[in-house]
Parts: structure tokens; sequence; C-alpha cells
């Protein structure tokens, strides 16, 4: 890796993006793969644990929460986590 | 006591390096409308899943005939859409103003094609005969994409406000804050559809 490469990925915002591209193209993959497989129920975690991974990247490091009073940041990864958590559980009782 | 106390306070020399103090980037009435958005969506999306443990076949036989590779490309868009503005806001914050207006013209290319690509997706299910009284499915899944849809056309509009701003050398002269409280907005609908994608898309 030369400097100009270590010098982009100094950039959390560089970062950040690479990471959401990463788990966007792996729900893709996953999901494509997941219907009739044995292995439904952890595909169906796994998707939206990566939906919980990229919104809590996107809340602090794009909306700048990670920076903001806490109950700011609380009362946004709040919603996200107990929206996802009740979205898992209903998706494995469908 | 006051002792230990005392030497926990910053020196003259050291209140330079002193983490900032904590600051919510943009305006506090857009984060109130921001945080009702989030409350509005996450209903619909748990109305969504409800309906599908009750209409499990109708989910079935009509998820399939979405197209994930569109769903794939715009989710992509709107990521990248977010890098754009994250990079404004860090341009403006150095005052770099030409590198702003670039971050800021590429939000909106990525946000367009965004609209182009979801306005073919209802071009091809009008083809199909497909709207949203054909079934509960298709009638959750126009409510969400399209309810959404606006919000990326507002987030669109902002921008290109802010984007005039500071073509016309306004916004990046010492105050950010505009341009914090657009980006905030537009990283809430990359936010909803981060969501959105796998539910609708994706979980089957």
């Amino acid at each position: 890796m030369n400097g100009e490469q270590m010098h982009w990925l100094s950039n959390p915002i560089n970062r950040v993006w690479l990471a959401l591209v990463a788990a966007t193209l792996t729900s893709y993959m996953l999901g494509e793969q997941m219907v009739g497989s044995t292995w439904h129920t952890w595909a169906v975690v796994l998707v939206f644990g990566l939906a919980l991974a990229k919104g809590v990247w996107v809340i602090d490091v794009f909306m700048g929460l990670r920076t903001a009073p806490a109950l700011w940041r609380r009362v946004v990864l709040g919603w996200l986590m107990v929206l996802i958590l009740a979205l898992v559980l209903l998706n494995l009782n469908a | 006591m006051t002792g230990g106390s005392t030497s926990a306070l910053p020196t003259h020399g050291e209140t330079a390096d002193a983490a900032p103090a904590p600051r919510l980037a943009g305006d506090l009435a857009v984060w109130l409308i921001i945080l009702a958005e989030l409350l509005a969506f996450a209903i619909m999306f748990l109305a969504f899943a409800v309906s599908r443990l009750r209409h499990p076949d109708v989910f079935a036989a009509s998820q399939p005939t979405l197209d994930t590779s569109a769903g794939l490309v715009n989710t992509l868009l709107l990521i990248t859409g977010s890098w754009c503005v994250a990079h404004a806001v860090q341009a403006a914050e150095h005052r770099r103003r030409p590198a702003t207006l670039r971050w800021l013209l590429a939000a909106q290319g990525c946000g367009a094609a965004f609209v182009v690509l979801k306005l073919s997706e209802y071009a091809d299910k009008a083809a199909a005969g497909i709207d949203l009284e054909t079934n509960v499915f298709y009638m959750f899944y126009f409510f969400l994409t399209g309810f959404h849809f606006l919000h990326v056309l507002a987030a669109m509009v902002f921008l290109a406000f802010l984007t005039v701003s500071v073509w016309r050398c306004r916004l990046v002269d010492g105050q950010r804050h505009a341009l914090e409280t657009g980006a905030a907005f537009w990283h809430m609908v990359d936010l909803l559809w981060i969501v959105l994608f796998p539910l609708v898309y994706i979980v089957r």
C-alpha cells in the first residue's frame, strides 16, 4: 500500500464508505443464496446485522453523532437497534 | 482532595489539545424533523414486517418479482451520495470552496441517478400491470419506496440550494451551519434506505 492510499484511508469518511460498500455487496450476495437454504435463519440475522452496522457507521461518522451530545446519539442509535431487533424477530417468525 | 482535582485541570499549554465540546452538526429544528421521520418510517417498516406474517403467501409470490440488482445499485448510489456530502462538509470546514462545490455536485449526480433508476423500476411495474392495488405486498412496496423517493427529492432540492449558495461564495466563508443541516437530512435518507433495502428487497 503506497503513501497516497494510506493517506486516503486515514480519512474516516473514506473508510466508512468502503465498509458500507462491502457490507452492501455481502448483503446482496447473501440474499441471492438464502432462499430455501438450510442456513436461512442465520442469513436473515446476518443481513439485518449488516444493516445495523451500516446504520451505526452512517450515524456516527457521516451524521457526526459520535461527537454530538450523548443523548442525541443514544436516541438515534436506540431507534436503529430497537427497529432492527424487532424486524429480525418478526422475520424469523414469518 | 482539592489538589487532585486541580491537577486534572488543563494547563494553559494544554488548552489547544483539549477535545472539542460535543456539538450537534446542523440545525436543531431539522434534527427534530429527522427524529419524527425516523419514527414514522419505523412504524411503516414494522407494519410491513407484520403484514408479511399475516400474508406469507402473497409476500413469497410477489417479492421475487422485485429487481434486487436495481435495489443494490440504488443502495450504492445513496451510500456514495452520503460519502460525497460528508466530503463536502469536510471541505467546507477547511474553507475549500471548489472542492465543496464538486462534492455537492457529485452527491446530486448520485441522487439524480437514484431517481432515474427508481422511476424505471416503477415504469416496469406499471408496464406489467402492477400498482398499489395489486396486493398488500405491492401496496407496501409503492408506499414505502414512494415515501422514501419523495424524501430523496426533498434532499436533492435542499442540496441544490446549498450548491447555489456555495457557488455564490455565501457559504464557505465562516459558516458551515446550513451545509451541515442539509447533510444531516441527506444522511437520514441514506439511513432509511439502509433499513428498507434488506427489508423489502433482500430478506425472503
